[in-house]
């Protein structure tokens, strides 16, 4: 074994840098390159998500440029958890979901100028419900997209994001349950109790209107 | 069952709407470069151990790219030099662009921006051609941005030329009327000399650049008609500088050209169209000068910038005729050097066998 203690001048720390290498190694170039495969992996992640991140921002806050700072928020707590390393993300997605929900609530508590009280009486159920303050800069939307966000927006605040995600993003049970923290049963079981909701709020049950 | 439920024209449309909130490209750039600000300050920290570990992934294989890419500067100036189909190429157009644009006060300046941007367009379709790189596809990339910028350059021109600004508009029309009608004649050639397929065809592309040499001709014509009492004092001058520019160009050509052999047919070609615009440049210059003599200072003024257009057009076309051959004996060079490296991968193979 030739492994020779050195000390790495990226993170200051003493490495065995050489074990088992036949040449020496610069460690630097190599960190480097760790580094820039990194980037090229967050820009595609970007190109890919952030359209459905600052939807789902503008959706929650009523507010282009508060959806814009928290989408940016979002991916910049997402790139501090790339770089860090440490326990792989499984699901971008699904994280970057989680984070933007974070960045949200936050936002919200950080809005709310009620008495210590009051906001632990009232935030849970506040942040967890679509579209809660009035519009504030309106994003042009179809007659049918803004009544199916109102529906949505009236359905019990524990379907309102089950059915979010699973419509309108595309998301399965799995990284719904991922985003919200719940096991996959319980999410299957908001999904189908919030189709059944939707359908009674939004008249989209055919067989009730024929009735 | 759940599909079956939903399966109500008014819920997808809902939900195409909804999906339809987006940001535009130039506002998601502008959040991607701040994020890309944000990324260098917060570089990532890994174990000597991990990258020991992970010498062995293929990933590594793109790192040779990637260090040429992200090193010196950041991502932002890599991005300058990408071409339409490269990783970082969007960051050039919606993020390193839109920044520079905010960074101009001004219109002529803005004009004179917009007219850069069009142009930079036909020279990255230019440069693929050289590398071997433009197709169909690519030639759609380029298309779509370079109509874009052409319309953003004339809605500048003409709020410029809205609030009288006549003699500028009039020379940054000049301008690009020369660097429109060079590129044209540049993608023509390149055009006629690539292999017809349906994955080569540049035919839009080609369209396009030909319709928008025309109009910025009958535009720059135009102008001139509305503004010609502005520039008579003028004609001596502009003559001069024009009599420069064809000197100049001329014995560039002799002593570039005639001492190196052209990298390949195309760029025989672009060379080849060089004395004959010059040739135009001087006829128009004459009968500028003649007309202005007898008193048509008008018509003497207008043929004077064809002449000057031309003049131009030949510099430019010069300058990108030598770039493409430089472009197409690197890319050479490059294949040339790679097949020689995986010969001697390959005899080595064979002797160890």
């Amino acid at each position: 074994m030739d492994g020779v203690l050195q000390m790495c001048y990226i993170c200051g720390a003493p490495h065995i840098l050489r074990i088992l290498t036949r040449k020496k190694r610069m460690p630097h170039a190599s960190l480097g390159m760790e580094s820039d495969i990194l980037k090229n992996k967050f820009i595609r992640i970007y190109n890919g998500e952030s359209s459905s991140i600052f939807r789902f921002c503008f959706l929650r806050t009523s507010d282009k440029e508060v959806a814009i700072d928290l989408m940016q928020d979002t991916f910049m707590r997402f790139w501090n958890s790339l770089s860090r390393g440490g326990k792989e993300i499984r699901n971008e997605r699904a994280f970057l979901f989680a984070i933007a929900r974070n960045s949200i609530t936050d936002w919200y508590r950080k809005k709310r100028t009620l008495s210590l009280e009051s906001l632990a009486e009232n935030s849970e159920m506040d942040v967890e419900a679509f579209m809660n303050t009035p519009q504030k800069e309106e994003i042009e939307m179809a007659h049918e997209a803004k009544f199916l966000m109102e529906k949505i927006c009236e359905l019990d605040p524990l379907y309102q994001h089950v059915i979010y995600f699973r419509f309108v993003e595309g998301l399965g049970p799995k990284e719904i349950a991922e985003i919200l923290g719940e096991s996959m049963n319980v999410v299957s079981v908001r999904i189908h109790r919030g189709i059944k909701q939707l359908r009674s709020v939004a008249g989209y049950d055919e067989k009730k209107h024929e009735k | 069952m759940m599909k079956k439920n939903m399966k109500n024209d008014f819920f997808r449309k809902g939900i195409e709407g909804i999906r339809n909130i987006q940001l535009s490209p130039e506002e998601r750039g502008v959040v991607l470069s701040r994020l890309l600000e944000h990324a260098e300050k917060h570089s990532a920290v890994v174990s000597p151990w991990k990258i020991y570990l992970s010498r062995f992934q293929v990933k590594y294989a793109i790192v040779g790219v990637l260090i040429v890419l992200f090193g010196g500067g950041g991502a932002a100036s890599a991005a300058e030099g990408a071409l339409p189909g490269d990783i970082l190429y969007p960051v050039k157009i919606y993020v390193n662009e839109p920044l520079r644009k905010t960074l101009i006060a001004g219109d002529v300046p803005k004009a004179q921006f917009e007219a850069e941007r069009t142009v930079r367009r036909l020279e990255e379709a230019e440069s693929l051609a050289a590398q071997g790189r433009l197709n169909k596809a690519s030639a759609e990339t380029v298309r779509e941005h370079f109509e874009k910028s052409a319309a953003t350059f004339d809605s500048v021109v003409q709020k410029l030329e809205a609030k009288g600004s006549s003699k500028e508009a009039v020379n940054v029309r000049v301008d690009f009327e020369a660097q429109i009608n060079a590129h044209s004649q540049i993608l023509s050639t390149v055009g006629s000399a690539m292999d017809v397929s349906r994955d080569n065809d540049i035919t839009p592309l080609r369209d396009a650049v030909e319709e928008k040499a025309q109009k910025a001709k009958e535009s720059r014509a135009n102008a001139v008609g509305v503004f010609l009492k502005d520039f008579h004092e003028e004609f001596d001058g502009r003559a001069q500088s024009i009599q420069a520019i064809i000197q100049k160009t001329g014995d560039r050509f002799r002593n570039t050209v005639s001492a190196t052999a052209a990298s390949s047919s195309v760029q025989n070609v672009i060379l080849e169209t060089i004395p004959q615009t010059l040739q135009a440049a001087e006829n128009a210059l004459r009968d500028a000068k003649e007309k202005q003599n007898s008193g048509d200072s008008n018509e003497a003024f207008s043929v004077l910038l064809d002449s000057e257009s031309a003049a131009k057009e030949a510099d430019i076309s010069l300058k990108q005729g030598l770039k493409f051959g430089k472009e197409e004996k690197e890319k050479r060079d490059s294949s040339r050097r790679g097949d020689g490296d995986s010969d001697r991968e390959d005899n080595s193979g064979r002797g160890g066998d």
